[in-house]
């Protein structure tokens, strides 16, 4: 049935899972959510496990054709409940007419919306993600436009949740790769900041900074390619390659950001600053691991607080949420 | 051999320093054997490399390094069955054979009869899902890419880029030369799959437009089943 209609799409709106994990080999990239942290605690908040609507840089207009609870997560775009405020990192219930709205982005670079119901979306390879580039999962394989009306299945999910969102302050860690030795000093990518430029997408993220000065050629023999791998061309100008990166790639490789630390690349958007740091395999370990830690660790309590209430002598038990 | 991390969960395994057959055996054999092993997530081969996603709760990668290293390579253990998958092609359609006959002083047969009939090797899929990186062109054939490329390239353009050869799967921006074009898709979307796979060889093999409009028709009708030669 119905679950709900998008009145305004917002910049870049697709449905994003955890992707399709083992199909490079056939040049499909994993794709999937660029934000993976957010994903997840939004998903927790609602009882899903499916995919969550990824919003770039502005949310989308979403008019609630039924009832069901949802929750927001990732950047902050000042949600709205039909023209009031919402809080996020909580369990939202919201009813049939209700138009959920983002006023503006206040943080980050992209919001998730997660949902109860289950959505009924395309699916390749296990994955409802969004591949643009071959039209494939998701909402017909493609960003939202205005008119769009997403099918869902029905759950039953009666719980209010809420948590506290992670934050998250070191400098983004680097592994450095076997092609390092192609650079004259690595350490230049850790001595200086590099400004995320206007050449960002789900593909990739190019960066403005000192040069990264190659020993002879910027060019190998194509090899592939993961999300977080940094490929540095003649320009010296370093690219990090995300989500949605072609599997083989032909420029050096000075290193690989750690996979956790691709959430926080996520919520950067053009005139960002970013601090790189040198890590080893041990360090980048206990770094997933940390990360796998805080999220098991993470209270979702109920939001809500319970009252007894006594009214001309009958007894009520009230339950009472911050909106 | 020569084994790195790449990242957390992920490690490269260098077998080579060149694009050649040999180089390309030894990837594919790790591919192989690799593909059986307990806790690989993903495996991705290009010319001379073999990239291992593993599973982070359950393996380590000094241990996983160790067990690599102690797969040798061993020739004997190859498949000496050869893969041909043949492509039909209409090479009437290639907007940019006259660019390629100028620029190699060939005619236009001539550059059809040295392009078809020959087997080129699948070293990997990448750029796009299905994209083949094909092995084995005339090195005569050689036409550099277009200077300005072109916004798009139709899914089944058959191309020329310097010194490589290739189909493109998908529509997609692109500067290689087209000299013709095949009815067959590469990259089914419905049955999520695609048709080349590394290691396999594939033979282009000249068809009249009349033929290509019979085989596209019949192709979107799922009628059609592309012939594969095994020898």
């Amino acid at each position: 049935m119905l679950g709900f209609r998008i009145l305004e799409p917002g910049m870049f709106s697709t449905f994003q899972d955890h992707g399709r994990l083992g199909f490079q080999n056939q040049g499909m990239p994993i794709s999937g959510a660029m934000d993976v942290e957010s994903l997840i605690i939004a998903n927790k908040l609602v009882g899903q496990e499916q995919a969550a609507l990824e919003m770039t840089f502005t949310g989308a207009k979403i008019e609630f054709l039924k009832e069901m609870s949802i929750a927001i997560t990732g950047a902050d775009m000042a949600p709205m409940l039909n023209d009031r405020a919402v809080i996020m990192y909580k369990t939202i219930p919201v009813k049939l007419g209700d138009v959920l709205s983002f006023k503006g982005l206040k943080s980050g670079f992209r919001g998730y919306v997660a949902f109860s119901d289950k959505l009924i979306l395309e699916e390749l390879y296990n994955s409802t993600s969004t591949y643009t580039k071959i039209s494939t999962g998701g909402y017909k394989g493609r960003a939202l436009k205005k008119g769009d009306e997403i099918d869902v299945d029905v759950i039953s999910f009666k719980e209010h949740f809420q948590v506290v969102k992670l934050e998250h302050f070191e400098p983004i860690r680097v592994l450095l790769g076997y092609e390092a030795n192609a650079f004259k000093e690595t350490e230049v990518l850790f001595n200086h900041t590099y400004e995320v430029t206007n050449e960002l997408d789900r593909m990739g993220m190019r960066l403005k900074g000192e040069p990264l000065i190659h020993k002879e050629s910027a060019d190998i023999i194509s090899s592939p390619i993961i999300p977080g791998a940094i490929q540095v061309p003649k320009s010296g100008q370093p690219m990090i390659m995300l989500r949605d990166a072609q599997t083989i790639g032909g420029y050096t490789r000075i290193g690989t950001v750690i996979s956790c630390d691709l959430n926080r690349l996520a919520q950067m958007k053009p005139g960002d600053k970013i601090a790189f740091e040198s890590v080893t395999l041990e360090q980048a370990i206990e770094a997933k691991k940390q990360w796998l830690e805080d999220l098991k660790k993470l209270n979702y309590s109920d939001n809500r607080r319970n009252f007894r209430v006594s009214v001309n002598g009958c007894v009520y038990d009230v339950f009472v949420e911050e909106i | 051999m020569n084994i790195s991390p790449i990242n957390e969960e992920s490690l490269l395994i260098r077998l080579g320093h060149d694009i050649s057959e040999e180089t390309h055996r030894k990837v594919k054999f790790y591919f192989d054997q690799l593909s059986k092993m307990r806790g690989v997530l993903s495996l991705v081969p290009s010319y001379n490399s073999l990239m291992l996603y593993y599973d982070f709760y359950e393996m380590d990668y000094y241990t996983l390094k160790s067990d690599i290293e102690q797969i040798h390579y061993d020739k004997a253990k190859m498949k000496l069955e050869k893969r041909i998958v043949k492509l039909p092609v209409c090479y009437e359609l290639g907007l940019d054979l006259d660019r390629v006959s100028k620029h190699t002083k060939l005619s236009i047969e001539e550059v059809i009869k040295r392009h078809s009939n020959r087997d080129y090797l699948v070293y990997m899929i990448g750029f796009t899902p299905g994209f083949p990186y094909l092995g084995g062109m005339e090195p005569s054939l050689e036409t550099p890419r277009l200077e300005v490329p072109r916004t798009k390239i139709e899914a089944g353009s058959v191309g020329i880029g310097g010194l490589q050869t290739g189909v493109y799967p998908l529509d997609t921006p692109g500067g290689w030369n087209i000299i013709g074009k095949t009815p067959i898709d590469l990259f089914d979307k419905k049955l999520s799959v695609t048709l080349l796979n590394m290691g396999e060889y594939v033979r282009f093999i000249p068809i009249d437009r009349k033929t290509y409009e019979k085989i596209q028709t019949e192709v979107k009708k799922g009628l059609y089943k592309v012939e594969v030669m095994t020898c």
